[in-house]
């Protein structure tokens, strides 16, 4: 019998734009960047250097800022292939920016045929399948670079920063940058950057013992590809023939839902807050759960918590599925004249102890 | 019949629809669906269960439900022995410590954990389904009030996990990974390739 669910899949991690510096950092002065060239020049000289850059440190926040800085003038297409222990998935991207606008469109090529367009912050996914589209705007794709720039950033903190050589990728030279977490409570990184564009052409996201998790990386990748934003505009809002739903999404706080999380988990600052409607699988309903989500910079964390049903959350643990843990568990309160009951969901990229720290840390405000 | 025996001729059974065998072992197999009336037996609850893990349901007969309803409690009763699974591996994370009671709880597989595969029981599932992998059961909701405190001991380094096979489905965790997924962008070093992410990802249930 055939494999009969190869969906899973992960991530594409194509994107932006990393040349490596190793000159002090600037991160809270985007002025006081040095320009692109400078960063290549700078990064060049280091692969040249191929030892002694093999022994230095990064300043971290000053690679991201440029990795997001340099996305927004590349155009490439690509094919991208996802790997964990117990899955490989592939899709076909192409991207487009023009400094201002950036556009991507993906197709998944293992699984369920699906169309993802993004305009900026607005997405769109076509399920071919179903002849159903989903339209949403993603509040957290405008985050960055601010949230580097931020003077609160501590993704420096939590991570340290090191070149780690000079590998080929899809045929591209590419410098490998490792991002080591300082505790247990994160999974560190390897990402493999194209050195000319610094390109990110391979992800990894390795445990807390340096095992690798999972994998993205370009099997083939054309740069400067002649992708073109009209012609994805128009494929973006072609939803003729599709049944458009956008999610049920209302801002929140967890206060305000009656939440706090009484013990923080180091490094991990709240970040948002919806109730939202959460669709369930074909015939089993719908229902409004409050999502609290937390990023360390990172890696990110969401909170789930609906009303505790005994026929449906019955097992309380721990899974995993790739790179991403979750963790339920009842909450209760006896403290009312009515006693309550919450089911709890912690899902994020990170190991199962951050997600166990979470979970306890949180608490019905009195 | 002994109890061996048949759990022998399921197991063949259940590697000759995998298309495992080959030769006098395909042959044999064959022949103990054709003659044996265990083995067509065996064929049709591998059938079953196919269907489920497909469609999440049987969309057979009476008998079929019957049956689906005896397997899942099965599944549900069997200790948690932690024995290799079948064919590929599990993951790779970590669990969250050794002092966690692992017992299952009785009513495992109901619509939101609906299929628990375990090795020996469905060797067809193990190579089909892709799923969660459950690291750690805590226990059952109210059973375990001790659950949190456990947790709470094991928040030291956590040890490479031994490679628990216990497969989930679950769409209503599915649904809460695809909203956690809208928020992949809320890292530095997933933007914009968060979204790339999101886009491909396509969750075990759909």
């Amino acid at each position: 019998m055939t494999v009969l669910k190869f969906s899973l899949l992960q991530a594409l991690g194509a994107v932006m734009a990393a040349a490596c510096s190793f000159s002090p950092a600037h991160a809270k002065d985007q002025s006081a960047l040095p320009s692109p060239a400078a960063a290549v020049a700078a990064a060049g000289a280091a692969a040249l250097d191929g030892k002694g850059a093999a022994e230095r440190s990064i300043n971290i926040a000053d690679w991201l800022m440029r990795m997001h800085e340099a996305s927004r003038k590349r155009a490439y297409a690509g094919t991208f292939v996802v790997s964990s222990a117990n899955y490989m998935s592939s899709a076909r991207i192409w991207h487009i920016c023009d400094g201002e606008q950036q556009m991507e469109r993906v197709e998944t090529l293992t699984g369920a045929p699906r169309s993802t367009f993004r305009r900026n912050d607005e997405v769109i996914t076509f399920n071919v399948d179903s002849k159903t589209a989903v339209a949403e705007k993603r509040e957290s794709l405008r985050l960055f670079p601010n949230m580097l720039l931020a003077s609160d950033s501590s993704i420096a903190q939590f991570y340290a920063a090191k070149h780690a050589g000079v590998e080929r990728v899809a045929g591209i030279d590419s410098e490998v940058v490792q991002l080591v977490a300082k505790d247990n409570l994160r999974f560190g990184y390897r990402v493999w950057s194209e050195k000319k564009t610094g390109l990110v052409v391979k992800l990894q996201t390795l445990d807390t013992d340096g095992r690798v998790l999972e994998q993205a990386a370009f099997s083939e990748l054309q740069l400067d590809a002649p992708v073109s934003m009209s012609k994805l505009t128009q494929m973006m809002s072609n939803v003729e023939g599709y049944k458009v739903t956008r999610p049920d999404l209302v801002k929140t706080t967890a206060l305000a839902e009656g939440w706090v999380l009484k013990v923080p988990v180091a490094g991990f600052k709240p970040m948002n807050c919806f109730k939202r409607v959460v669709n369930q699988a074909e015939g089993a309903g719908a229902e409004s759960a409050m999502q609290w989500i937390f990023s360390d910079g990172l890696a990110s964390v969401s909170l789930f918590v609906e009303g505790f049903d005994r026929q449906r959350h019955v097992q309380e643990g721990l899974m995993s599925l790739g790179a991403t843990k979750s963790l339920t568990r009842k909450l209760s309160d006896k403290s009312g004249d009515k006693p309550a009951e919450w089911w709890l969901t912690v899902v994020g990229e990170v190991p199962a102890q951050t997600l166990t720290s979470f979970s306890l840390g949180l608490e019905r405000k009195r | 019949m002994t109890n061996v025996e048949e759990l022998k001729n399921r197991v063949q059974v259940s590697d000759l629809m995998d298309g495992r065998l080959r030769a006098s072992a395909f042959a044999d197999a064959v022949n103990l669906v054709a003659d044996s009336a265990d083995g067509r037996a065996a064929w049709h609850a591998n059938h079953v269960i196919g269907d489920v893990l497909r469609f999440g349901d049987a969309a057979g007969s009476r008998a079929d439900i019957e049956f689906v309803d005896r397997f899942r409690l099965r599944l549900a009763q069997m200790p948690e022995t932690g024995q290799a699974a079948v064919g590929w591996s599990g993951a790779n994370a970590a669990s969250v410590g050794s002092g966690l009671d692992q017992k299952r709880s009785a009513s495992a597989n109901d619509s939101s954990f609906r299929w628990k595969i375990l090795s020996g029981v469905a060797s067809i599932a193990a190579v089909v389904a892709i799923g969660w992998s459950a690291l750690v059961n805590v226990g059952s909701p109210g059973a375990t009030p001790g659950a949190a405190a456990q947790l709470a001991q094991s928040g030291g380094a956590a040890p490479a996990a031994p490679e628990t096979q216990v497969m989930i489905r679950d769409p209503h965790l599915d649904a809460l990974l695809a909203a956690h997924k809208q928020f992949g962008g809320t890292s530095a070093l997933q933007m914009p390739a968060g979204f790339l992410r999101n886009a491909t990802f396509e969750s075990p249930s759909r």
